[in-house]
């Protein structure tokens, strides 16, 4: 990921889930990211594609536990532990944070057409190699991990 | 009394969000309607009084400008005021939709403050004191 991406990222996703869940996140290196990989299990990802003047992907790795975190905090409190509340948590912010960077590297001009965050469950194996990615970031949130996948391209 | 509102977005926590907000505002709100998608939203308008929408844009089925533009065609903008909620800062995207009707477009997290200097303003709400 080239210098001033990697920069939006960070803040970006910092910032979003500070604004809409106060949870507080730190960069991690591969080697914290992997060991805090083998602490947990039971990972969602949630992934959205963009089209139009911009085209892309952006992924957002993390564990059932932190959805569950930032659904509770997005409420202030929930009353309904369903799976289905605790995962639109975790879409919503990805469309948050989604919005966010690609206003930030494309400026407010043009239109970029964004997809439905689409939600699945994620073996841990696979997150090693998300973590291993040349596009991918790690944050410690809360105590908990998060890697974000992000590749964008101007049309 | 209080107003009527309809809140137009796939995500059921959003929804919930949005409704908390708008309690936070201090408006009187005599019912909430909540709709996953745009065709929804059409539906409970045709049915049901609407004082103001706030509806997302990126939906399945029916998005929100697909929404906008048959509540144009049906002529209901005329009569029910439409609010955007959506993460998308495409200026040009605002003013595609001012032009369509939509009496604004907030971009979000949204907080209680702006939600209700909104309303206000567009349901020409005055303040009790």
């Amino acid at each position: 990921m080239k210098t001033e991406i990697e920069e939006t990222v960070t803040s970006t996703y910092i910032e979003t889930l500070e604004n809409i869940a106060f949870i507080f996140s730190d960069k991690i290196d591969q080697g914290r990211a992997e060991d805090k990989l083998e602490q947990e299990e039971n990972f969602y990802s949630s992934s959205m594609k963009y089209s139009g003047a911009y085209q892309g992907n952006l992924k957002l790795i993390t564990e059932k536990s932190l959805c569950r975190i930032i659904a509770d905090n997005m409420l202030g409190g929930i009353e309904d532990e369903s799976e289905e509340i605790l995962l639109d948590g975790l879409k919503e912010l990805t469309n948050v944070i989604c919005g966010k960077l690609i206003t930030e590297i494309a400026g407010e001009e043009p239109i970029v057409d964004l997809s439905i965050p689409d939600i699945n469950s994620v073996a841990n194996e696979s997150i090693v190699e998300a973590i291993q990615s040349e596009d991918s970031l790690s944050f410690d949130s809360d105590g908990h991990l998060v890697v974000i996948q992000f590749d964008i391209q101007k049309d | 009394m209080g107003i009527k509102v309809l809140i137009v977005d796939d995500s059921k926590i959003v929804r919930k969000v949005v409704s908390k907000t708008l309690k936070l505002t201090g408006i009187s709100i005599n019912e909430t309607y909540n709709a996953s998608n745009g065709q929804v939203a059409l539906e409970i308008m045709k049915k049901e009084w609407i004082d103001i929408v706030f509806t997302d844009i990126n939906m399945p089925e029916m998005d929100g400008v697909a929404m906008i533009d048959q509540m144009q065609a049906e002529g209901l903008m005329e009569t029910i005021p439409v609010v955007v909620i959506s993460t998308e800062g495409s200026e040009t995207r605002k003013k595609q939709l001012t032009e369509k009707g939509v009496e604004a477009y907030l971009r979000k997290p949204i907080t209680p403050e702006k939600l209700r200097d909104i309303v206000k303003d567009i349901l020409e709400i005055k303040d009790e004191n």
